[in-house]
């Protein structure tokens, strides 16, 4: 504890807080000893003897200037931090005082409450797992006790006069609280796969069940953000500048959560605050290539491809070179928003660094250069499942159109040019038979076509402007554009 | 921090980062997500942007990662002459009622029947009138 409250001091002296928010990161795999220093034998009444000292007592006190406020606030932080390194230590293994294990103190096993073998009757079961819980380390109870952090620090801000460089705490806090809440609802997860019989009720809802703890948890982040963004304070020293920080947790929650919607709406808020938020570019890289894959993200889903592929874009171009995961997800919305807004493709040299992407669009783009109207089919359906997951799957679908103009550029090429009248420059054969089009629907498809539905496809292309001319029905024609029958394909 | 950064670099993003190590192990299935992850630090300078690491390969420009969608390469006598001789609906290939969401059919089963019944001409009469 000594140790933790020098730290503190020598950070509020200087008012640093990312140095402030490190006395609060329960990093406990590099630095486990530091921890198992401060939790001690967990003993809380010489626990609260400590801070007591240290807050009230102590010379050093005197060298920072803290109101009254202000060291009951961190006074309360501390303690509850103390008791949060108790259980994840314990969750992690790496308590060594005596009251932790995965056995409960008379014996009985957790995973499997059973007498001479023989499982208990469901009632008995509850109760013992009730007991169990009550002495069992688990995440769960790291959650509870880290989220009692979490709004204690948040009261901070609301009741103890924190001033606004401490909001680095918020972050720290927030982050984990979301890490915390996932790692207790995959345990819970876990453990009803054993006992999933009992949970089988009228009232369960497995859906809301899943994710009890993360949904909990995204309301105390947007409790966060509501902290950051409704400050009224001067800019200079507004907790304004952590709304982006705030946001960036509250997407990852809201997009494990499946509720979009909800990331929609901070949006919106933030957009509707533009003018006395923190421009995002005045934020550090991480956030903002964060924000900018979420931001652009939402956008794909929404079918605005021009927004999302500006967004994305950036967050691709200011990526670490070497965050390798945050590259592929950034290019696997990127890649489907490109085959749509520019026809183009990524280049072997692209995908090079990303097997998975490779196996993903490898195919297709082979498909679409080929103007392969059946491997497209079979690269899509082959692919479906991961597609469908990723969610680019509906985007990838209206790349068949690309396929078609392809094709039907083909065509137009391979009819070569009609005879230059005396010395003028060739011109390109514009006058082409339907039958020629449908012919090679036939050959890319591998499926037999009629040409009214190739009239019809043709239509289609002209309406999107993916070619230019129009279609002779009575002469089975179809007459394309001098300049520019494929608009953007220099033919 | 220039000189520290790169040596810290490869081992906090191959591996996995130190912070976490149980979370990848217990969760692997919340790997599969689309979660965006931490970086390891807060901030790079500019040098150390994906843009900067492609544009030093490509000569300022990250164009040459995009290619065009078509591919001039193989349009051959071949093709065209193929065009002039399958038949428009050859008989050796089974003709499908294609359900695929891109193909909108032309010919649509036209409910109304002609001629008109005297019901429905009673009917246009009288909007006439209107």
């Amino acid at each position: 504890m000594d140790g933790l409250i020098r730290q503190f001091r020598v950070a509020y002296a200087t008012t640093n807080g990312e140095q402030l928010a490190e006395t609060l990161n329960p990093d406990v795999h590099a630095h486990s000893a530091k921890f198992r220093a401060i939790w001690g034998r967990g003993d809380h009444r010489s626990m609260t003897a400590d801070l007591n000292f240290l807050f009230h007592q102590d010379q050093a006190r005197l060298s920072i200037r803290l109101s009254k406020e202000e060291t009951s606030g961190w006074y309360a932080i501390y303690a509850v931090y103390w008791k949060a390194i108790g259980e994840i230590l314990a969750v992690e293994g790496l308590r060594n005082d005596s009251k932790v294990g995965r056995f409960t103190d008379d014996g009985i096993s957790i995973a499997e409450p059973m007498i001479h073998g023989v499982p208990l009757p469901s009632p008995l079961r509850q109760i013992t797992r009730f007991r169990a819980n009550q002495t069992k380390s688990s995440w769960a109870k790291v959650y509870d006790a880290w989220k009692e952090l979490t709004l204690l620090v948040v009261r901070g801000y609301t009741n103890h006069d924190f001033e606004n460089w401490t909001i680095p705490c918020l972050y720290v806090t927030g982050k984990h609280l979301r890490l915390y809440a996932m790692r207790a609802d995959a345990e819970r997860g876990l453990s009803n796969d054993n006992s999933a019989i009992d949970d089988l009720q009228d009232d369960f809802d497995p859906q809301a069940e899943e994710n009890k703890c993360l949904e909990d948890c995204a309301r105390h982040l947007n409790r966060i953000f509501q902290i950051c963004a409704s400050d009224r304070a001067p800019l200079e020293e507004s907790r304004k500048w952590g709304v982006y920080y705030a946001v960036n947790l509250l997407f990852k929650t809201y997009f494990k959560l499946n509720s979009e919607p909800l990331s929609k709406n901070i949006l919106r808020v933030i957009s509707a605050g533009r003018s006395d938020i923190p421009p995002i570019d005045k934020f550090p890289k991480s956030q903002q290539v964060t924000f900018k894959y979420y931001e652009g993200v939402l956008a794909f889903l929404e079918e605005n491809y021009v927004e999302a592929e500006k967004h994305l874009e950036m967050a691709w171009l200011m990526c670490h070179k070497d965050a390798q995961r945050n590259l592929e997800l950034i290019l696997t919305y990127l890649i489907p928003c490109r085959l749509l807004t520019t026809h183009t493709l990524p280049s072997a040299r692209l995908l090079e660094p990303f097997p998975r992407l490779q196996k993903l669009f490898t195919p297709l783009a082979r498909a679409i250069k080929k103007s392969d109207l059946r491997a497209f089919d079979i690269a899509l359906r082959d692919g479906e499942d991961e597609f469908i997951k990723r969610r680019v799957y509906l985007t990838l679908e209206r790349g068949r159109d690309i396929v078609l103009r392809n094709l039907l550029r083909k065509v137009f090429i391979a009819g070569g040019f009609e005879e230059a009248k005396d010395g003028a420059a060739p011109v390109r054969r514009t006058r082409i038979p339907i039958t020629e089009f449908t012919a090679a629907v036939q050959i890319s498809s591998g499926e037999a076509i009629d040409s009214d539905e190739v009239e019809c496809l043709m239509a289609n292309m002209i309406y999107k402007n993916l070619m230019k001319g129009y279609i002779a029905h009575e002469r089975g024609t179809v007459v394309l554009s001098k300049s520019g029958a494929f608009p953007g394909t220099k033919v | 921090m220039a000189t520290d950064k790169p040596a810290d670099k490869p081992a906090t993003t191959s591996e996995a980062k130190p912070e976490q190590p149980t979370q990848q192990k217990s969760t692997a299935a919340l790997e599969e997500d689309d979660e965006f992850e931490d970086f390891p630090v807060e901030d790079w300078p500019a040098e150390e942007t994906e843009s900067a690491a492609q544009t030093a390969s490509g000569n300022g420009t990250t164009q040459h990662l995009w290619e065009e969608s078509w591919d001039d390469d193989d349009t051959s006598d071949d093709f065209s002459a193929q065009l002039r001789y399958v038949p428009p609906c050859p008989s050796h290939l089974p003709l499908q009622t294609s359900l695929h969401p891109h193909r909108v059919y032309p010919q649509q089963t036209h409910t109304n029947t002609y001629p008109p019944t005297s019901e429905e001409l009673k009917k246009v009469e009288a909007s006439k009138r209107r």
